[in-house]
């Protein structure tokens, strides 16, 4: 009876988020999945939803773009991802060392997190601007000619790529700490052992934060899957749709042409997409990830 | 089990609050409806786009109403430019639109296909006392879709050449005349394009420029279109010899060996053409009037001229404009009207030309302003050369524009020639035309 009404009054606390999720989240997901069904301009309003059955999912998959804007994203993430995490490790672990004034180098490396994506989507075509921008300025005194970074449609993926290390900071932090809850004994053992910085990089360190990368991947592949901002302000998928990401894709069908049924399949998509690559990962996490607190289960 | 349960909870509320929110509106339009018949205030809102501050004229404009008419009262609610199309889709698809709200040319088709702009013509043959004779009829007519009257003009902009005297000067060219034909201003062109010692370029004499209403009046002038007269086709029009003859003639302008315009990638890294015409760095441009207003913020001396001729003494212009409309959804259509009426009306038209940015729609003003600003002559006369572009024409415009403009871009980054690029244009849009 106790419990009962404990349990009740735990309900009540988490009731205003409850509400929210339900009224922002979970219902807009139930609409789109009946939607994704149905033809809708959203113009004429709820009355003109129209069933169609399958037919989004099957023209879905005879839409040349939408292979366009997966090829894009694909490309994105596969090379995204693995850069972002390997970048930030190694800078996590130079900011982790002991120096004078890490906590200002630290706050250089975060900095630009903060900034607004939008923000620094336009300082970013400033810098790529191959006529006036700084990088091209400072390839020029290396006799090379930049090219026109974001209107080149072989080099504008590759810019947003580059650019996007820029904001690392985010996982960084997470890295940092998870070096700081390495324990300082287990380097000094196998140093007395012998073992050199690269075995005890790839022996010690990798384990011991294999939980950080876990996370930071899952958070990755999923951030990576649904870049949007930088894309919409820089490139709006140009030059020739080399920058057309799904998401991207998809906000042009929805609220550009209002095709609203269209657009929603095509976010259960990309749904199921991140959905088996984070299972994936989730699966693969036994043989890899290595939990401090599970020794006794062995 | 539990997890099914507790899904299916979620889903019955989800239910419930959808169909609360379904019924609570319901019942708000039928207190609006008999509201309206009590004859109480009445509060209508309308929109357009730009803020406050680039609209002086419609904050103006709803003061005014508001004080000669007593049972109804306005509120003006602009949208930036960029969100203004979205805005006013999602707003319309939730039914919270506002009664009355300004649209471009181009979209004219658009919303009257969706059925959610009202037709005022019931609404003027009640009304005895307001003539439509007022209007330039042309501007007028571009707002008649299907027989009916939809949009009452606002303004009007018809694009013309604009030239940038200080480099016609430096160089000792004479100014353009109104009898060019356009291998003229290519010709003019070439002598006014400078290159740096590093063979980089930093003057241009024209900007053909990739936005499609310039290439259109182009096209035109040299006998071709990209569609036939009702926007039903493209094979044989898009692709016609005349067109891709035409339109390898337009992109060797700024990708062919005599280069005399920026490409579009040079104009966005330059900062875009008015900026590029301010400093100095571009001679002429095709365009409308409203760059004035930012043209005269700089030191920069400029004319306009009629835009050239084609080889066979043709010319083309092309007219961009803006017409009120009726929410079709309001449920104060009647005080709408007055506030349409009003809003295009000779009070409104005086006001906006008064403030110069843009021509008056009505007869009578625009005769005003052409006995003032001979400046603007050549502006006013491009008028009458206007020809409707195709998404002026047909509910098919859109997808002819989407497909062009694609083909226009592999033309421009060299990935594909005219013709082939054109072919492809065509076939799709003709696959895509219902």
């Amino acid at each position: 009876m106790r419990n009962l009404r404990s349990e009740r009054t735990g309900y009540w606390f988490i009731l205003p988020w409850f509400l929210g999720l339900l009224l922002f989240t979970i219902g807009p997901m139930i609409f789109s999945f009946i939607l994704s069904f149905s033809n809708w301009d959203i113009i004429t309003g709820v009355r003109s939803i129209e069933f169609v059955g399958l037919d989004n999912f099957i023209n879905i998959f005879k839409d040349e773009l939408f292979y366009q804007s997966l090829k894009v994203t694909f490309i994105f993430a596969l090379v995204s991802v693995p850069l972002y995490q390997i970048m930030s490790i190694l800078i996590a672990m130079l900011l982790n060392m002991r120096s004078r004034g890490m906590k200002f180098y630290r706050l250089i490396f975060f900095m630009p997190s903060v900034i607004p994506a939008v923000a620094v989507s336009m300082m970013w075509i400033m810098i790529l601007n191959p006529e006036y921008g700084i990088l091209n300025k400072a390839l020029g005194w290396f006799g090379i000619q930049g090219p026109a970074w974001l209107q080149d449609p072989s080099y504008a993926l590759g810019a947003l790529i580059v650019m996007g290390i820029w904001g690392i900071g985010n996982t960084i932090i997470i890295y940092l700490s998870g070096l700081q809850g390495v324990p300082e004994e287990l380097y000094e053992a196998a140093q007395l052992d012998g073992a050199g910085i690269t075995r005890r990089f790839f022996n010690i360190t990798i384990p011991m934060i294999s939980p950080t990368i876990f996370f930071n991947l899952i958070m990755g592949i999923i951030g990576g899957f649904q870049y949007f901002t930088q894309a919409f302000v820089m490139t709006n998928g140009g030059p020739l749709n080399s920058t057309l990401f799904y998401n991207l894709y998809l906000y042009n069908k929805a609220f550009v042409s209002y095709e609203m049924g269209y657009a929603s399949a095509l976010s259960w998509i990309l749904f199921a997409i991140i959905m088996i690559f984070t299972l994936i990962v989730i699966r693969s996490s036994s043989m890899w990830v290595y939990y401090n607190g599970d020794d006794d289960k062995d | 089990m539990k997890k099914w349960a507790i899904l299916l909870a979620l889903t019955m509320m989800t239910t419930v609050v959808l169909s609360a929110c379904g019924t609570k509106s319901e019942t708000k339009e039928e207190n609006g409806s008999s509201a309206s018949g009590n004859k109480e205030v009445v509060e209508l809102k309308f929109t357009a786009w730009g803020d406050v501050s680039s609209n002086p004229a419609e904050a103006k404009l709803a003061e005014e109403f508001n004080k000669t008419h007593d049972n109804i009262k306005v509120k003006f609610e602009p949208v930036p430019g960029d969100g203004y199309g979205t805005k006013l889709t999602t707003s319309l698809a939730a039914g919270q639109a506002p009664d009355v709200f300004l649209i471009g040319e181009g979209d004219f088709y658009k919303y009257v296909d969706k059925g959610v702009v009202e037709p005022l013509d019931d609404h003027l043959a009640k009304d005895s006392a307001f003539k439509t004779d007022i209007f330039q009829q042309d501007l007028l007519n571009m707002g008649r879709i299907h027989d009916k009257l939809y949009y009452l003009p606002k303004d009007f902009n018809p694009l013309s050449l604009w030239y940038n005297k200080s480099m016609f000067d430096e160089a000792g060219i004479p100014y353009p005349s109104n009898d060019w034909t356009w291998d003229d201003l290519t010709a003019t062109a070439k002598k006014l394009t400078a290159k740096d010692a590093s063979g980089k370029y930093t003057k241009f004499g024209f900007n053909a420029t990739k936005w499609e209403y310039p290439i259109y009046t182009y096209l035109w002038s040299n006998g071709a279109s990209i569609a036939n007269e009702d926007g039903s086709k493209a094979e044989g029009f898009m692709n016609s010899d005349k067109t891709i003859a035409a339109l390898q003639k337009y992109v060797d302008m700024s990708i062919g060996a005599d280069k005399v315009s920026p490409t579009p990638q040079d104009t966005e890294t330059m900062g875009g053409d008015s900026s590029m015409f301010m400093t100095n760095k571009l001679a002429m441009m095709v365009t409308g009037r409203w760059v004035k207003s930012d043209l005269d913020k700089s030191d920069v001396k400029y004319g306009t001229a009629l835009i050239p001729k084609g080889a066979d003494g043709e010319r083309a212009g092309i007219i961009a404009a803006a017409g009120w409309a009726i929410n079709a959804n309001s449920k104060n259509k009647e005080a709408a009207y007055e506030l349409v009426k009003f809003l295009s009306g000779t009070e409104a038209q005086k006001l906006r030309s008064e403030e110069g940015k843009v021509l008056p729609a009505t007869v009578a003003e625009l005769d005003e302003v052409k006995k003032t600003e001979v400046a603007d002559q050549p502006v006013i006369e491009m008028m009458n050369f206007a020809k409707k572009p195709v998404t002026m024409v047909s509910s098919n415009g859109p997808i002819f524009v989407e497909e062009f403009t694609k083909a226009l871009e592999k033309i421009l980054l060299k990935k594909s020639t005219v013709q082939d690029a054109l072919n492809e244009a065509a076939k799709t849009i003709d696959s895509k035309v219902k």
